[in-house]
């Protein structure tokens, strides 16, 4: 009986894996890059599935003649049912725990994305980190763009949103799919990067005027926000920055402090704290007191640089934050969306009171920058000398 | 035995040794008229050594008078050791000991001539431990040899040889070797009782004695360890442990033999004590590598795929596209063609030994990936386990390694980490109640005795803790 006893667990352990739940690699199609939009003739969703085809370029004999990833495309009313008609076309299991990347339609409403955020959610596969971006073109192209470089475009686009994450706006955080149900249900609203795919047949390079790059087939362009009943608002890269400045993930900022129209100084943000403070309630009023350090870059001021100067500098680019800030705030509430949550600490409120109250209450700003780093170029007795 | 008192005559008393032993060629009996005594030196030419027989025994005895002599007379004449017995019992052992047995008609005692033959191998470096820096010289088969080497290691008046002869047919002889007040009382004790209990005939090898006195049969651990180094023997009778020597073997046993001893090379102790740290680290660390590696990377590409990072996950895709079998039959298939390579390698000739490495680098290397039949990620994965299993100081505990790496292997491919893990609990546990002649396998982790984890998987320098010795090995449980 103690034997019998003992060998229990092992049989326990035969229920909770086995032979049956094999699948070998071979058996698996792994699916980079999901691309999901809304067919509004028959309201059906149109998923494409970006799958690998690792011999084209994991193996040391490249068959470079063939393409990095293949797309699927299938359309259903429910998400999983789509999924399971794509299963039809391929005779192996649809494998979605490397999905690096979710290109949504910027036609997609707020209630699409319930479904798909509640069906990537309950998948078991896809609890990995998944960027998540809008595509300001329709899938039908983008979806099946290859990357100049022979690299798969999900991963392609997954790595560019980090290292532009970590060069401009927002400190690099990696992104479940369930912080995109979390920010849904507490602040009523979502926001993701957006992206641009860039012509690939452009001859000039005018295109590089309006989106900064040099290299690869795509661009992350700002941002866009989706709440209910309301269009999504298309934000700029700057006011990204802003919104990650507010949100405490800000990594850097570039900001032009001008004297006039033809002299400039320029600094670069970063290290920044924002902290918030509810300072009235009916009506609401929230202060917001940022502290930043900055660098000085380079300068279109041919005077001398002094002490004096910087102080003015730093006076200078406190206002023009602050009235960056007020800029992002007026074109925020005009559209009622609170992005930054700070209704979502009324629970009482329901969500239509919530965006009214947003966009009647008063938001202030005090910003304190301190120019910390200004290279070899100060000359501080140059104060003293005028003095003299 | 014989009772040759009531036998009577002298000529009755040789013929009776010549039916006993079967009248074999190698049986002389050589008679020698002194006066009215008759005097027969009755020896085994194949165990003696003749030169020695005929300078210290017959020649002396030829060239003595013609006088009566008394039996115990002989003693003095012959210039070999000598000692007078007089019961007639052991005779017949002691002309299979390679004695000379002098008797005498008018007397029924007899005197034995140690003209044993001392003819063998050389002491030449071992073959199956080899280490760069420190002693190479090994054990040989002959005992004498053995004991010389033991004690001018150990030149220390407590050091205990005691004598037994085991094995119901080949009457094997066996040393028991301690140090008298190092050794624990109750472990001495323990291996003087379980040898007592040895009822074997044969015993040609001390695998054979550990085989009757080992704790757990059922065990894939060892728990009494052996070497072929007298350098080891000597550092672990110093450690207060008890070496079995036994006669026609280089092996010698040593008791009780604890997990971390495995991991323990003698070389460890003539290098720096940092280098012989990163050495033993490296030793763990491959032992684990080498038991778990292919079961975690059958699991991983069955049941796990999500594991494994993307870009390896896409190149292992790649390899399996088109190949016939799962992974874990293609990792079977290479450990199998692997072990057969290792085994024929071992039992073929030396000259046409290089011809086995030339077939497996072609049949595991290329032939098999090319073909189709295995993965590359496969053959890399089995032959840095087979390479990782060789690092093992102990051979012994190199084959308990190689049968838990088919457990693992087993358990990966059919129940995944879950499997590997319950598996891991199994052995983990199974080891936690292992004992080596009272002291637990696993000291000093458990019982944990810090102290004593200087020497585990590190070295730290001797004169940090001076001349102490393992506490874990006196501790009776």
């Amino acid at each position: 009986m103690r034997k019998i006893s003992a060998l229990l667990p092992l049989f326990l352990i035969l229920l909770l894996s086995g032979c049956w739940d094999q699948g070998d690699i071979s058996e698996l199609v792994i699916v980079d890059m999901i691309g999901i939009e809304k067919d509004k003739n028959t309201d059906e969703f149109v998923i494409y599935l970006q799958i690998v085809n690792p011999t084209s370029f994991a193996t040391q004999e490249k068959r470079i003649d063939s393409s990095p990833v293949y797309t699927f495309v299938s359309k259903h009313k429910s998400l999983k049912a789509a999924v399971d008609k794509a299963s039809l076309q391929v005779p192996r299991h649809l494998f979605f725990a490397k999905t690096n990347f979710l290109l949504l339609s910027s036609d997609l409403e707020i209630s699409d994305m319930e479904e798909i955020f509640n069906f990537l959610d309950r998948n078991s596969e896809t609890r990995a980190p998944i960027q998540t971006a809008v595509s300001l073109q329709p899938l039908s192209e983008t979806m099946f763009r290859l990357t100049k470089i022979n690299i798969l475009p999900g991963q392609w686009l997954f790595e560019n949103l980090q290292a532009s994450k970590r060069h401009f706006s927002a400190t690099v955080l990696k992104y479940r799919v369930r912080d995109n149900v979390e920010k849904y249900y507490r602040d009523g609203n979502l926001l993701f990067p957006a992206v641009v795919f860039l012509d690939d047949n452009a001859q000039t390079t005018d295109f590089l005027n309006e989106v900064d790059t040099s290299s690869g087939h795509a661009q992350f362009v700002g941002g866009v926000a989706y709440q209910k009943n309301a269009e999504p608002v298309l934000l700029s890269e700057e006011e990204m920055a802003l919104y990650n400045l507010l949100k405490n993930q800000l990594n850097q900022l570039p900001l032009t402090v001008s004297k006039d129209e033809e002299v400039a100084h320029f600094l670069d943000i970063n290290r920044c704290k924002s902290k918030k403070k509810t300072i009235g309630e009916n009506p609401y009023r929230f202060g917001f007191r940022i502290t930043c350090k900055a660098d000085f870059l380079n300068s279109k001021v041919t005077d001398t640089l002094t002490l004096k100067a910087i102080e003015e500098m730093e006076s200078e680019a406190n206002k023009s934050l602050e009235a960056k800030l007020s800029e992002l705030t007026d074109k925020l509430q005009e559209e009622e969306l609170d992005l930054l949550g700070l209704f979502s600490r009324y629970p009482s409120m329901s969500k239509m009171e919530k965006r009214s109250a947003f966009k009647n209450a008063t938001l202030t700003y005090d910003v304190k920058i301190t120019v910390n780093d200004v290279g070899n170029i100060i000359d501080s007795y140059s104060d003293e000398e005028e003095q003299e | 035995m014989l009772n040759m008192r009531k036998k009577g005559s002298f000529h009755k008393r040789i013929e009776h040794i010549k039916q006993a032993f079967g009248q074999p060629e190698d049986l002389i009996f050589h008679i020698v008229e002194k006066g009215s005594v008759s005097l027969a030196i009755i020896y085994f030419k194949s165990l003696v050594e003749q030169v020695e027989l005929k300078r210290g025994v017959v020649k002396k005895i030829q060239a003595s008078s013609e006088d009566d002599y008394f039996l115990d007379e002989y003693m003095n004449i012959v210039t070999t050791p000598a000692s007078l017995k007089e019961s007639s019992d052991e005779l017949l052992n002691d002309l299979l000991e390679g004695m000379a047995v002098i008797i005498l008609s008018n007397s029924n005692a007899y005197v034995i001539c140690d003209v044993s033959s001392t003819e063998g191998r050389d002491i030449v470096p071992s073959e199956t431990e080899i280490n760069i820096r420190g002693p190479h010289e090994a054990f040989t088969e002959r005992l004498d040899k053995n004991i010389g080497l033991l004690r001018m290691r150990i030149r220390n008046p407590n050091l205990r040889l005691v004598s037994l002869q085991l094995g119901n047919v080949t009457k094997t002889k066996v040393i028991v070797s301690y140090i008298e007040g190092t050794a624990p009382k109750e472990i001495i004790d323990e291996v003087f009782t379980r040898l007592n209990q040895v009822d074997i005939n044969i015993i040609l090898e001390s695998q054979m004695i550990e085989e009757a006195i080992v704790d757990k049969q059922a065990s894939l651990f060892p728990t009494i360890s052996n070497t072929e180094l007298p350098a080891k023997v000597a550092s672990r009778l110093i450690e207060g442990r008890v070496a079995i020597l036994t006669e026609g073997t280089p092996f010698a046993l040593t008791v009780p033999a604890l997990f971390t001893e495995f991991f323990q090379a003698p070389e460890d102790y003539y290098q720096r004590w940092d280098i012989a740290s990163l050495l033993r680290l490296l030793r763990f660390t491959t032992f684990i590598w080498g038991t778990l590696v292919p079961g975690l990377f059958v699991a991983l590409t069955t049941y796990h795929q999500e594991m494994i990072p993307s870009l390896l996950l896409y190149s292992f895709a790649a390899q399996r596209e088109g190949l016939p079998y799962p992974s874990l039959v293609e990792v079977l298939i290479m450990e199998f063609i692997f072990e057969v390579l290792r085994e024929a390698g071992v039992r073929m000739p030396v000259a046409i030994g290089s011809a086995i490495s030339i077939v497996g680098a072609l049949v595991l290397g290329q032939a098999a990936v090319q073909a189709g039949l295995i993965s590359a990620a496969v053959v890399i994965v089995v032959s840095l386990t087979a390479v990782a299993n060789f690092v093992s100081p102990a051979y012994n505990f190199g084959v308990t390694g190689r049968i838990l790496r088919f457990g693992f292997l087993l358990a990966g491919g059919t129940l995944g980490f879950y499997g590997m893990f319950f598996l891991f609990l199994v052995v983990l546990i199974h080891s936690a109640s292992l004992q080596s002649f009272g002291v637990s396998y696993l000291t000093p982790f458990a019982p944990l005795n810090l102290r004593d984890l200087r020497d585990t998987f590190v070295r730290l320098p001797d004169n940090w803790v001076k001349n102490q010795i393992p506490k874990g090995i006196g501790r009776k449980e």
